[in-house]
């Protein structure tokens, strides 16, 4: 796209600016004139006529910032299309292969303007995706139980698993607790981050795996920042402790029960990202390309684990110290529907859910 | 047995007094349009039959009616801690102006606290058991009362402190016979003023913190993706508030049936 227009500059350095803007925008300054008598024209970056009338000087600034600024809208054709996409994440380690290809510029390479925002609560993301955002957060009990609920949406790109040999997530009590293990959890107070949520629903399989009925127990909510002082305090008798705070608890001296995911099964679900149903069946390019940067982002992170931990700082506002002893949490980015049905049995033992859910739906077919 | 009847009569009279329910119409036309209009389920509008579903689901479960009493508990002590606190300090500053200019700015700066910026603080102090619910829930509703009576306090007219001193009433006696009968009106005023204080700041706590009671059943129905009982739970609240204000409403009525009419300045 080629704009002509005619301004009366001030000065030379003002001409000079405003020729190099339009030359950087693609542009090609073509006329600049003060008088009919002093009109020049030029090819590129061409010569000017003195005005010192103030309102032609702020009229051609006017004018030639916003040409500019409409130039790099319409981007000059030498650039690719992106494809616009919104995520939002949770500044929990679990989503550091999105920040990872975001900053490294991985996403742009495949394709997606991705613009990215923090949420604190992944169960209110359901019913935001095809309203603000195309990719969200979400757990298994929580994916489950919005589709029973009539929420049109499905699983698209996987994220974390939790393995035996990378535990994240941790039951820990006080260490001159009396509590050794889940048995004796019987009418005690459990910490929870979020009532319904997917580190609680472990913890309520646990203890019915253990013989405890899981509602002999009393489970409050209580944020992460707040279960080292409330354990400490003895409000509750045991905390459900998600990375960095599980490694911080342990640290000072309190006792793991173990991880509370593990009870579910060896290698188990964890963390995944949902669309809404029609956009995912309407833009496979587009997921296909969210699997691939994140691939690629794990890739890099392996490759740089340093830069990864300086992306993670950035990401998640903790300290330093904090960030270098936090373990990178086990990534897989393809999803199985079976293990899926896992945990829709886990959720219909415990009486959360009444109806079954074919996992197979819960699952985008990408082909 | 004729003052039996008099209360009696009394009780009607107040009854008849409260607003009429088709005060209600509007709501009932207004969900009853919801109902026609909303044609199959939804997972964030259903119909109010929906509703109506969601709080028998939760009346079966068992939950509903621990919760709701667990509410009505703590609402109802609160409401009385707060009265009876509110009463004690506004009356205290009221009748010596000395010390109400002295704590003053100490009441203004806690009374600016919002209440759930008071919960952390209090768990960790408290816990999570109905200690903690209580104190945040009389902290937040106590304002109203102390306000109101302390500043009917300053105003009990000065004729009336004359009668007290021409009587040669003890301080007992003058708090008694004169300023507390002036400054039971507006104690009653500044509870029903706190009463829905209360209400919303114990849901408040209940969401927050989970603890037993409706709050707990919303934020728990509302993770659930279970709108159906969120709206029931809603509407049972409006109706519980409703409820609970008119049955506040008779009892002032009924109290206060022996006081004079208020007493103008200007007729003296």
């Amino acid at each position: 796209m080629e704009v002509g227009f005619f301004f009366w500059p001030y000065n030379r350095a003002l001409v000079e600016n405003l020729a190099d803007r339009a030359d950087r925008c693609g542009y090609d300054m073509i006329g600049i004139a003060d008088t009919r008598k002093e009109a020049v024209c030029v090819g590129f970056k061409g010569g000017m006529v003195a005005q010192k009338s103030k309102l032609s000087r702020s009229l051609a600034g006017l004018i030639a910032g916003v040409v500019c600024i409409a130039a790099e809208f319409t981007a000059p054709v030498t650039a690719a299309k992106l494809t616009p996409v919104r995520a939002a994440y949770i500044p929990v380690v679990s989503w550091l292969p999105a920040w990872v290809a975001k900053e490294k510029g991985i996403f742009e390479a495949n394709g997606l303007d991705v613009t990215l925002s923090v949420t604190q609560n992944l169960s209110v993301l359901p019913a935001t995706l095809g309203r603000q955002f195309d990719f969200a957060p979400s757990t298994p009990p929580d994916l489950i139980k919005a589709v029973l609920a009539g929420i049109d949406v499905v699983a698209v790109a996987g994220q974390g698993i939790e393995t035996k040999d990378n535990p994240s997530t941790h039951l820990i009590v006080r260490k001159d607790s009396a509590i050794t293990g889940m048995q004796d959890l019987k009418g005690k107070v459990i910490a929870a981050p979020t009532l319904g949520a997917i580190i609680h629903v472990s913890v309520l399989h646990g203890l019915k795996k253990n013989g405890i009925d899981p509602n002999s127990i009393r489970a409050v909510e209580v944020p992460f920042p707040n279960m080292p002082d409330q354990l400490k305090a003895g409000n509750v008798d045991a905390v459900e402790a998600l990375e960095p705070f599980a490694g911080q608890l342990l640290a000072a001296g309190n006792r793991s029960l173990g991880d509370p995911l593990l009870s579910v099964s060896d290698e188990v679900l964890y963390t995944f990202w949902i669309s809404e149903s029609k956009w995912a069946t309407d833009n496979h390019a587009v997921i296909e390309a969210w699997i691939a940067s994140l691939n690629q982002a794990k890739q890099f992170m392996d490759a740089n684990p340093e830069e990864a931990r300086a992306i993670l700082a950035k990401y998640t506002k903790l300290p330093e110290a904090v960030v270098q002893k936090i373990p990178f949490v086990t990534y897989r980015f393809s999803l199985d529907p079976r293990d899926f049905a896992v945990w829709v049995n886990v959720l219909k033992d415990l009486g959360q859910i009444t109806r079954s859910v074919d996992e197979n739906s819960l699952v985008v077919k990408l082909k | 047995m004729r003052y039996t009847r008099a209360w009696q009569q009394y009780l009607k009279l107040s009854v008849a007094a409260l607003p009429p329910a088709r005060g209600l119409l509007p709501l009932v036309v207004l969900l009853g349009a919801w109902q026609l209009l909303q044609s199959g389920k939804s997972p964030y509008f259903p119909p109010p039959s929906d509703w109506w579903n969601g709080l028998m689901l939760l009346s079966k479960s068992g939950r509903l009616y621990p919760a709701l009493s667990a509410t009505t508990i703590t609402l109802l002590l609160g409401l009385v801690l707060a009265a009876a606190v509110g009463t004690g300090v506004g009356l205290f500053i009221g009748v010596f102006p000395r010390l109400s200019r002295a704590i003053g700015p100490l009441l203004e700066f806690l009374r600016a606290i919002p209440p759930p910026a008071i919960i952390p603080v209090a768990i960790l102090f408290l816990g999570y058991d109905e200690r903690m619910k209580l104190t945040v829930v009389v902290l937040a509703a106590i304002w109203p009362i102390l306000l109101n009576t302390s500043s009917a306090a300053e105003r009990v007219h000065p004729l009336l402190l004359d009668v007290a001193r021409s009587f040669r009433l003890s301080a007992v006696d003058r708090m008694r016979l004169i300023i507390l009968p002036s400054v039971v009106p507006a104690i009653l005023l500044g509870i029903r003023v706190a009463l829905p204080v209360t209400i919303v700041v114990t849901l408040l706590v209940e969401i927050l913190t989970s603890i037993e009671g409706i709050g707990a059943l919303m934020i728990g129905a509302q993770r659930n993706f279970q709108s159906s009982q969120v709206y029931g739970l809603l509407v049972l609240i409006g109706l519980f508030g409703l409820l609970v204000n008119n049955i506040f409403a008779v009892f002032e009525a009924i109290l206060l049936r022996r006081w004079p009419p208020k007493i103008q300045s200007e007729n003296f």
